[in-house]
């Protein structure tokens, strides 16, 4: 009697737990299902309301098709995307690699202080420095440059990435390194041979937070990009909705944003495993 | 579970103080400057109104109310005494 209510209970437990879980992954997926439905819409009916989300008349091609037409084409923005954000991960994966190497297994003066003084800057956010950095990189000449945008954002992924990648040589057991000592390594052919193999799902995980950081920043590309030769998407996107007459092309501007999705869905479902091992490494010190 | 809740209730509480993205591009500020944020607020003196000393001014304030927000909830959220 007393064993079958106990059933029943976890029964109702765990249907109220997939409930919630249902719940909340369509709340998170309705936003990103109503973009891409609504970017087949045919262009006389992207100006109608927006109910319901999915094409009546059809599915047609022309908001992609106008998207390409606006300014240079998207292909142009699009590469400097991809450029902005993929030097920001090799510029910020070699540094932090180094560094965090550097603070997790060598001694030098003030290496705590130093440590503390990168990690308190995440407390500071790039909001409220945008003037005073807008300024320094006019001074030297790298406003308006996709490498001055670059500089940015490695700056800004810089704290994160160090941590991460701190934590995740401090996990790598000592008799490993020890072994290969023992072998004859010398630093350099440590860290390449033996230390990042172990420290790949970290070295994954700061990756992918610096490409969809780079990939999906606004304001400061916004504020230091005034050359239209040299916007990202995202600033495309937004000087695509206030173009033509400054009536806003909605389809044009849906079928954008699901352009802009892919790259983001692909890259995270490829390295989710990675991206979870390397984000529980780090948890829990 | 303290230390998880003051994480993620600095992070939200910073994150929404420093909203634009969504104010720019839905709303451009309006109507008549009712949706400015403090961001955005720096952003048009700056970069619209080129008071670039002032912008400037106006974001060192804003990061010394965020270290201050923080450190409230840091401090009301700090983990009692003993306790591990």
């Amino acid at each position: 009697m007393a064993q079958a209510r106990s059933r029943k209970r976890r029964i109702g437990m765990q249907i109220a737990e997939h409930a919630t879980g249902i719940i909340a992954s369509i709340l998170f997926l309705a936003p990103i299902a109503w973009t891409v439905l609504s970017a087949f819409k045919p262009a006389h009916e992207a100006r109608q309301p927006p109910l319901p989300p999915w094409p009546t008349t059809g599915f047609s091609l022309e908001n992609y098709a106008t998207l390409n037409t606006f300014g240079d084409g998207l292909w142009l923005p699009a590469q400097n995307s991809i450029y902005v954000s993929v030097m920001t991960v090799v510029l910020s994966v070699i540094v932090s690699v180094l560094a965090g190497y550097g603070f997790s297994r060598f001694r030098f003066p003030l290496k705590n202080l130093l440590f503390v003084v990168i990690l308190s800057t995440i407390m500071i956010p790039f909001q409220s420095i945008l003037t005073p950095i807008f300024l320094v990189l006019t001074k030297i000449g790298l406003h308006n440059t996709l490498t001055g945008l670059v500089c940015v954002y490695v700056t800004l992924q810089l704290p994160f990435s160090i941590f991460m990648m701190r934590n995740a040589f401090d996990a790598v057991p000592r008799e490993i390194e020890e072994a290969a000592r023992m072998d004859g390594a010398n630093n350099v052919t440590m860290l390449l041979r033996v230390m990042l193999p172990l420290v790949w799902p970290g070295i994954v995980t700061i990756a992918l937070f610096a490409f969809l950081g780079a990939w999906n920043e606004f304001l400061a590309a916004l504020v230091l990009m005034t050359d239209q030769s040299k916007f990202t998407l995202p600033i495309m996107m937004t000087a695509l909705q206030s173009g033509r007459f400054g009536a806003i092309d909605w389809g044009a501007v849906q079928a954008g944003v699901t352009v802009m999705m892919v790259p983001c869905l692909v890259l995270f479902l490829l390295l989710q495993r990675f991206y979870i091992r390397g984000l529980m490494a780090g948890a829990v010190k | 579970m303290r230390r998880t809740l003051a994480l993620a209730l600095i992070l939200s509480v910073a994150g929404s103080i420093l909203a634009f993205d969504q104010f720019y591009i839905i709303l451009r500020g309006g109507p008549r400057n009712q949706t400015l944020t403090a961001v955005y607020w720096i952003f048009n003196q700056s970069f619209v109104s080129f008071k670039l000393g002032y912008g400037a001014a106006l974001s060192m304030v804003l990061l010394v109310i965020l270290v201050a927000l923080s450190l409230i909830q840091l401090r009301l959220l700090r983990q009692p005494e003993g306790v591990d």
